[in-house]
């Protein structure tokens, strides 16, 4: 440090305002420098002699001030109060640590609200899929009507005639069921009988007749499908196809075992193969076993309307005219082939 | 030499009051009214000027609490506020009358002159030194007075005040080698105007 620094750090050094480094060095050179030396005790023999003496103020002093601060304060009009207010809460706001508290908050709401749902919670259903669903209803009623469609080459009618009507007869009757299978599902998988898969509302009744050891699986399949077409399907007696009474011919027995022994089954599937069987009748023309039947079946609430549909249509005999007017309209190809070897 | 409050602490205080804690001003009131009083009273020259401009200065400082920041020092604050009412009362006094030392400090001549506005000699001195002791505090007094104004500010903020330089030239509005260049001068006055007192004071310290 040379004189002209010291001068600059003279005062600072005199009121102890120095940092420790500079401090040292001011020292340094004082014991190096007379005249250093000199200046510096110079000032700090005036400083100790003209220390001024403090005098204390009047007693009253603070009490007045205390005074005129409440007066003050009551006095502080609405809007400096209220801009006090605000400059408090904003001296809050911008405080950084309210600033990271605040996105803590919101990092921990989110993640509540993400996990606020968790997997296996009750109110989650599991749903088991079998089978090829169809949605298509349109396509469901196409496959009686065409006698031989492309794809149904594979088709087994002349070898399975037995099993392929059933399935079917079950899948046009249940046009209106969510897993119906698709047309192209229903001629490939025709002899399955759970291609014939019940309506949502039916499979207790299904579950009944499969869970029963004793029962005849085809009956129970066949009762399937009748519930399948059963009164929460609708069952339109006058839109029945052509070909099912022939299959009638062919299911009627099974029905009627399972009528026969009404203990050997539920009594869902006995009424289901009972509603089965007046249709069949009906469409036999078997009119009084169907109305009997039918009768039965009013006192089941699942079959009661569709049953007293029924009877209503019963009398009349137009399910039977009905029935055949699409199987004549089907047929006329098949005669022209039947004639031509007569000549 | 003035008590030296716990700065962190003034500034505490002052963020306690504005959100409306009184006995924390009155705590900042007890600690500064002293060194504020002893300041505007050797600015002012007048001990009744003395105590309404102490008084005024809180006043203001309870006024304008919500322009305070944390940031800030009290004490840079408080006496910027003092020196500028002083400013104000030193013009509106020149107006008036010129002061004298000598003659009564209020109106109605009931206060002291300012020679007389001294603390007690000690009491264990004896009479003698007692007289020595009021004559020497009387030519300080006298010095500090006498030197101009810019220097005596300086003079008083850092030695009655204790602000450092830093703050005064704050205070001022001038720079702080201003500011010891001002105090430097009035060391300067002072040690020659006290010169015959400088083995004496040694002595009594």
């Amino acid at each position: 440090m040379d004189a002209e620094k010291f001068d600059k750090v003279v005062l600072d050094l005199l009121y102890d305002e120095l940092d420790e480094l500079t401090r040292a060095s001011a020292v340094r050179h004082m014991e190096q420098s007379g005249r250093a030396k000199a200046l510096y005790s110079e000032l700090r023999a005036t400083r100790e002699v003209g220390t001024l003496p403090l005098v204390e103020p009047p007693d009253d002093l603070e009490e007045r001030i205390m005074q005129a601060e409440e007066s003050a304060r009551r006095a502080r009009p609405l809007g400096q109060r209220l801009g006090a207010f605000v400059s408090i809460a904003a001296s809050y706001a911008m405080r950084p640590q309210l600033g990271m508290a605040a996105v803590l908050l919101l990092m921990v709401g989110s993640s509540l609200l993400l996990l606020r749902v968790k997997p296996g919670a009750p109110s989650s259903v599991q749903v088991t899929e079998r089978g090829v669903p169809e949605s298509d209803k349109e396509s469901v009623t196409v496959v009686p009507v065409t006698p031989a469609p492309p794809v149904a080459m594979n088709e087994p009618r002349a070898d399975q005639p037995v099993e392929q009507p059933r399935a079917s007869r079950a899948r046009a009757e249940a046009p209106k069921t969510e897993f119906a299978p698709a047309p192209h599902a229903a001629a490939t998988e025709a002899p399955s009988p759970a291609a014939a898969a019940p309506a949502p509302a039916e499979v207790a009744t299904l579950d009944g007749v499969n869970a029963d050891p004793g029962d005849d699986l085809g009956a129970a399949s066949q009762g399937a499908g009748a519930v399948a077409a059963g009164p929460a399907g609708k069952a339109d007696e006058s839109s029945a196809t052509g070909s099912s009474s022939a299959g009638c011919e062919t299911d009627l027995p099974h029905y009627e075992s399972i009528m026969a022994a009404p203990a050997a089954t539920s009594a869902a599937a006995l009424n289901a193969a009972r509603y089965a069987a007046a249709q069949c009748y009906a469409r036999l023309g078997r009119t009084e076993a169907a109305r009997r039947t039918y009768r039965v079946l009013l006192t089941d609430p699942t079959y009661a309307d569709a049953s007293r549909r029924a009877l209503n249509v019963l009398p009349e005999s137009n399910s039977r005219v009905a029935e055949a007017a699409p199987r004549a309209t089907a047929k006329p190809p098949a005669k022209p082939a039947a004639a031509k070897p007569t000549p | 030499m003035a008590d030296v409050p716990s700065v962190a602490a003034d500034e505490a205080l002052m963020l306690r009051y504005q959100r409306g804690d009184r006995r924390a001003f009155a705590e900042l009131v007890r600690r500064h009214k002293k060194p504020l009083y002893n300041f505007v009273l050797r600015y002012l020259r007048s001990p009744t000027g003395a105590e309404d401009i102490t008084q005024e200065t809180f006043l203001r400082v309870v006024q304008r609490a919500a322009e305070f920041k944390h940031e800030a020092r009290f004490t840079t604050w408080l006496y910027t506020i003092a020196r500028n009412l002083c400013i104000d009362h030193g013009r509106k006094m020149k107006l008036r009358r010129h002061p004298s030392l000598d003659a009564a400090t209020s109106d109605d001549g009931s206060a002291r002159p300012m020679l007389e506005v001294l603390p007690d000699p000690k009491p264990e001195a004896d009479v003698g030194r007692a007289a020595e002791w009021t004559v020497m505090r009387r030519s300080i007094v006298v010095a500090v007075e006498a030197l101009p104004e810019d220097q005596r500010e300086v003079f008083l903020l850092r030695e009655v005040a204790n602000l450092p330089f830093k703050e005064i030239a704050e205070v001022t509005g001038v720079a702080e080698n201003t500011v010891k260049s001002r105090m430097r001068y009035a060391l300067e006055r002072l040690r020659l105007a006290l010169s015959e007192f400088e083995e004496y004071a040694r002595a009594l310290r």
